[in-house]
């Protein structure tokens, strides 16, 4: 059972991908989405597929019929690529777990429920060094190995 | 008979202010001239007052539609008399590049009208030493092609003049032209005019609701007279203002080919640095402060001090005095009726195509078993 629901999970994050490579998702460069007159349900993977978007920006241009995106589940990524961040009333606490900022250059959250910043790229720091220490121990232990055996 | 009303304002001295009433009522006299075409033909005629002693290059520069090969010729028009050879070539560029360039001097020279000093057809510059002459070439695009055409003038009488226009700053001052006179667009007062006057055939809009309409494709049209003449003769069917403001609508969503037409060639001369920062400031970016752009569009590794500026030199942006970017509405939607062109779509504004890219819509394959 497990077996195939991991099996289903995997073909169909694959047909998600082909949807969206079909959809020409990866182009895409900017999103500027006026949420005055509309809101929805934001697919948690929506930036999946997008690799080069740069420009991301969701605001209102009345603030007081302006209404929020939503997001039951946290965001599963944001692009490597983005340069803007600026999102009006973002719903969730935090920024997905490994959203890497390094091209950053402009972050605006105005009214949003944002509470920690940092944290996804702490743990992405902390888990490239466990995971080099690792490495590191394992290089030792087969040095180790072939000294023995000459 | 129309009243002409003056007020002196107290910053504009008595010099200024008789020229503005001799351009206002040159204008009233030719009811069917261009409308505020005296008053930059003044300007003109004031640069060159100043330069009389000299071999004189003047640029005339401005968006496509502003009215520079208008002024030119008005001015030639006005001034080849007093000149010995004179002649105007038209669509410089294209006749140009059509495959004769040394047959289009030859043509335009043996037009030069004969009379005064000069006798017989002429064949080349030579014959002009010691005449004066007045040149004009339209829509120069680059200097290479300025200089073979006019290359072998020289020894010509001083007070000859040669006026250039150009949608492009750096192409005038590359063609080392002494001034640069910037085609100004419509005042809004103006704008009105020239739409009532193809949209209604009248002076100006007869009530209160059409005048709406026509501030609004004024403002739209940023004093554009082409691009007036253009949306007044398409509303001109339209009787009823919301009919109007219907297909105005209709225009502004899908730009006609008109309009595309004119930012054609600009467009695709740009390289491909310049098109993204066209194309960025078009899409998302029009009328924020100038430095919060440069800063973002630095980051995604343009060149944006370099590229707004030579945007703004191609007269498809300006730099307003808030320092904000700011580009036209109907360059604005010609940029993005450019991309909409495109079979990939790499920049999105349109929020009910943004939905379809990103709402979790439960149909879609699996969401339910991307969570389990």
């Amino acid at each position: 059972m497990i077996h195939s629901v991991i099996y289903n999970n995997v073909y169909l994050n694959c047909l998600r991908s082909i949807y969206s490579v079909f959809q020409g998702n990866e182009v895409i460069e900017g999103i500027f989405l006026d949420t005055t007159k509309l809101t929805f349900d934001v697919n948690p993977m929506a930036f999946e597929n997008m690799y080069n978007l740069r420009l991301l920006k969701i605001y209102s241009t009345h603030s007081e019929t302006a209404q929020e995106l939503r997001l039951t589940k946290e965001l599963r990524s944001l692009p490597y690529e983005l340069r803007l961040l600026h999102w009006e009333k973002y719903p969730l606490q935090s920024l997905p777990q490994d959203f890497d900022t390094r091209h950053l250059v402009e972050l605006n959250m105005p009214y949003s429920q944002l509470q920690s910043l940092c944290v996804g790229t702490k743990v992405k720091v902390t888990f490239r060094e466990n995971r080099k220490l690792f490495f590191f121990l394992v290089k030792l232990f087969m040095c180790f190995v072939l000294f023995c055996r000459a | 008979m129309k009243k002409l009303t003056f007020v002196l304002e107290n910053l504009c001295r008595d010099s200024e202010f008789v020229e503005k009433i001799v351009a206002d009522v040159r204008e009233v006299l030719d009811a069917t001239g261009k409308i505020g075409i005296y008053s930059r033909l003044l300007e003109i005629e004031k640069l060159l007052c100043k330069q009389s002693l000299k071999f004189y290059y003047l640029g005339l520069w401005g968006m496509p539609g502003i009215g520079k090969t208008t002024i030119a010729e008005a001015a030639f028009k006005q001034m080849s008399k007093d000149f010995d050879a004179s002649f105007f070539v038209e669509d410089f560029h294209k006749e140009y590049h059509k495959g004769r360039p040394y047959k289009l001097r030859e043509e335009h020279l043996k037009k030069v009208p004969k009379g005064g000093s000069i006798r017989g057809p002429i064949l080349s510059f030579k014959e002009l030493r010691e005449k004066k002459v007045l040149f004009v070439l339209d829509d120069v695009r680059n200097l290479m092609d300025f200089e073979s055409f006019l290359g072998g003038i020289e020894g010509v009488s001083p007070g000859s003049v040669i006026i250039l226009t150009s949608r492009d700053k750096q192409v005038l001052h590359q063609c080392q032209v002494e001034d640069v006179f910037e085609v100004p667009s419509l005042n809004e007062e103006e704008a009105v005019r020239l739409f009532a006057r193809t949209a209604f055939h009248k002076e100006g809009p007869s009530d209160a609701k059409l005048m709406d309409v026509s501030k609004k494709v004024a403002r739209y049209a940023g004093g554009n007279p082409k691009a007036l003449c253009f949306y007044g003769r398409e509303l001109e069917k339209k009787k009823k203002p919301e009919e109007m403001e219907e297909e105005f609508e209709k225009m502004r969503q899908c730009p006609p080919q008109e309009i595309l037409s004119l930012f054609r060639s600009s467009y695709d001369a740009l390289n491909d640095n310049e098109r993204s920062i066209f194309l960025d400031i078009a899409c998302f970016f029009n009328g924020e402060p100038c430095d919060d752009v440069m800063r973002i569009l630095e980051g995604c590794g343009f060149f944006p001090h370099v590229g707004i500026d030579r945007l703004a030199e191609r007269s498809l942006l300006t730099i307003s005095k808030e320092k904000r970017v700011e580009m036209q509405g109907f360059i604005q939607d010609a940029a993005r009726e450019f991309i909409n062109q495109t079979s990939r779509r790499r920049r999105h504004w349109e929020p009910s195509r943004i939905r379809l890219l990103l709402e979790n819509d439960k149909s879609k394959v699996g969401d339910t078993f991307c969570y389990l």
